[in-house]
């Protein structure tokens, strides 16, 4: 055989294993062709709405073509000169006793007693809401919105957080559609990001109110996907710093977590509240009644990251 | 106003599976943004166009989000009235084609950017049919030849063999001459056979007595 054959066959054997890992990875077309389908008719109807200011846009340039109208043009924006002045006008200053306004401040309830050093806050647990223990499912992420699922009153949004991001700035973590979706499971979370350095990054479902009392449950499972470490974890209230709806003043975040390396598929991990610890010695174990939140810690040594999270659930005692 | 026609049907392109003539109506009707003929229209091009990204980007699991692009591209081009369609079926392959490639390239350099630890060329091991260990190993080490091609090889590389495209569509997709493509693809199968024979596997494949 020439070396022009052997390559003819070999370019035809890729060409076949190309064709046949294409057709491998085939998935539902009536599923896909209503997807585009959907995905082209929210751009019609944005199309739509560009045409119609397109159309006013012209109906605008050709009425400003005729004389008539710079002069309506002129006299309404004298009148709105006009207007504009009048709003400007200077007007009476009133003196008011400052009495009356210290008897209304008085009504108020007075505040507890605020130091002038650090903020404290209420207890937010004194208006917790509590798991029912009938419905473990925390979220699935098939409603494709970074909301939580709402079972058993719970309210919460997930978030990416990054030690480059602005404090209070963070982005929320919409779910996408996952590597291989399902008729049952289409969406799941996915962390990305690149190289960190300070604190790393943490993907966080933050409840509201601030504090979720899952004592009825006995610890949280989860199905992930890497490679990559996470540190899964939960935010007490008393670690969490208090204009993030915490009541933490110094040394805070130091979450009650456990280490879980992820591989390259997807696998289930489940983690007893008596596994999470705090870093340190002689730590108090975990308050379940006491949740800020839910979150997934990635260490600037794990980073540049790119993780899955899928079926977050409480496990029962 | 481009006019996205003046391609003889090819061979090349009639032995394609799902290659379907398109007629006038459906142009029409693809003309007048009506979603279910793009949706149909999707289905038919949508093997062409997830080959020629999964040759460029990899077998990803985000192969599907760019193949979608590529007609939501499209579909945009038709409404702004960029392009006027007509019922040539290989001059809307080759239109398609390019829009495909276009997307591709900044793909890629989206993925040089910010994820440099993804894999892009790398196969998903979920991806990889259920074949013996060692064509698999060949695919691997051929695609790792494939992609130290320039993209100005490779590309015609890829749409010739992987896409089995008329020499006419891949000039008109590339946007350069048919000469030009012809010494491209020559200048390619060259240089993959050079590179091949640096790799120990390819070489064994490439001798007489290989048994890819």
């Amino acid at each position: 055989m020439t070396e022009h054959k052997a390559y003819d066959r070999l370019v035809s054997e890729l060409e076949s294993l190309h064709a046949r890992t294409l057709d491998q990875g085939e998935p539902c077309l009536p599923d896909l062709r209503m997807d585009f389908e959907q995905r082209l008719k929210q751009m019609s109807n944005l199309q739509r709405r560009i045409v119609v200011l397109q159309g006013l846009g012209d109906k605008l340039k050709a009425a400003f073509a005729r004389p008539f109208t710079w002069t309506a043009t002129g006299v309404a924006a004298l009148a709105l000169i006009g207007f504009w002045g009048w709003m400007r006008r200077p007007v009476l200053k009133v003196e008011v006793s400052p009495e009356p306004l210290r008897t209304a401040v008085q009504v108020l309830p007075a505040p507890a007693a605020v130091s002038s050093v650090s903020r404290v806050a209420a207890d937010p647990c004194v208006a917790h809401i509590r798991a029912a223990g009938n419905q473990p499912s925390i979220d699935d992420f098939e409603d494709g919105n970074p909301l939580v699922g709402s079972f058993e009153s719970r309210v919460g949004l997930w978030g990416l957080y990054r030690d480059t991001d602005t404090p209070g700035a963070s982005m929320p973590l919409t779910p996408t559609i996952r590597p291989q979706p399902t008729r049952g499971n289409r969406f799941a979370l996915h962390a990305v990001g690149g190289e960190l350095r300070d604190w790393g990054a943490t993907v966080q479902l933050s409840f509201q109110p601030s504090c979720y009392d899952a004592s009825v449950y006995g610890g949280i499972s989860f199905s992930a996907k890497g490679p990559g470490r996470v540190y899964a974890g939960v935010h007490e209230v008393r670690v969490v710093q208090v204009e993030w709806g915490g009541t933490c003043t110094h040394d805070c975040y130091n979450t009650h977590q456990k280490k879980v390396d992820l591989s390259a598929r997807w696998q289930n991990y489940s983690l007893k509240w008596s596994e999470l610890r705090q870093r340190g010695y002689d730590t108090p174990p975990l308050d379940a009644t006491r949740v800020h939140s839910i979150a997934f810690l990635i260490q600037p040594g794990d980073t540049p990251f790119d993780i899955w999270i899928d079926d977050l659930k409480f496990i029962p005692r | 106003m481009l006019q996205v026609s003046g391609f003889p049907i090819s061979r090349a392109a009639e032995c394609l599976p799902g290659h379907e003539h398109l007629d006038a109506a459906t142009c029409r009707r693809l003309q007048e943004l009506d979603t279910e003929s793009w949706g149909q229209f999707y289905l038919q091009h949508r093997r062409l166009i997830r080959g020629v990204l999964a040759g460029h980007l990899g077998y990803g699991a985000d192969l599907e989000d760019v193949a979608q692009q590529v007609f939501v591209t499209a579909f945009s081009s038709v409404t702004a009235r960029k392009v006027e369609l007509a019922g040539d079926e290989s001059g809307l392959r080759a239109w398609l084609v390019a829009i495909a490639i276009r997307l591709a390239y900044a793909e890629r350099r989206r993925r040089s950017r910010f994820d440099t630890r993804s894999e892009p060329y790398e196969l998903a091991h979920e991806m990889l049919p259920p074949c013996d260990p060692v064509r698999a190993e060949v695919f691997r080490r051929a695609r790792e030849v494939i992609m130290q091609l320039p993209n100005r090889l490779q590309t015609p590389w890829l749409l010739r063999h992987f896409e089995r495209m008329s020499l006419d569509e891949i000039a008109s997709s590339v946007g350069v001459s048919l000469a030009t493509v012809k010494r491209r693809l020559t200048s390619a199968d060259a240089r993959f056979r050079k590179l091949a024979q640096r790799d120990a596997v390819l070489r064994e494949h490439l001798s007489d007595g290989g048994d890819a």
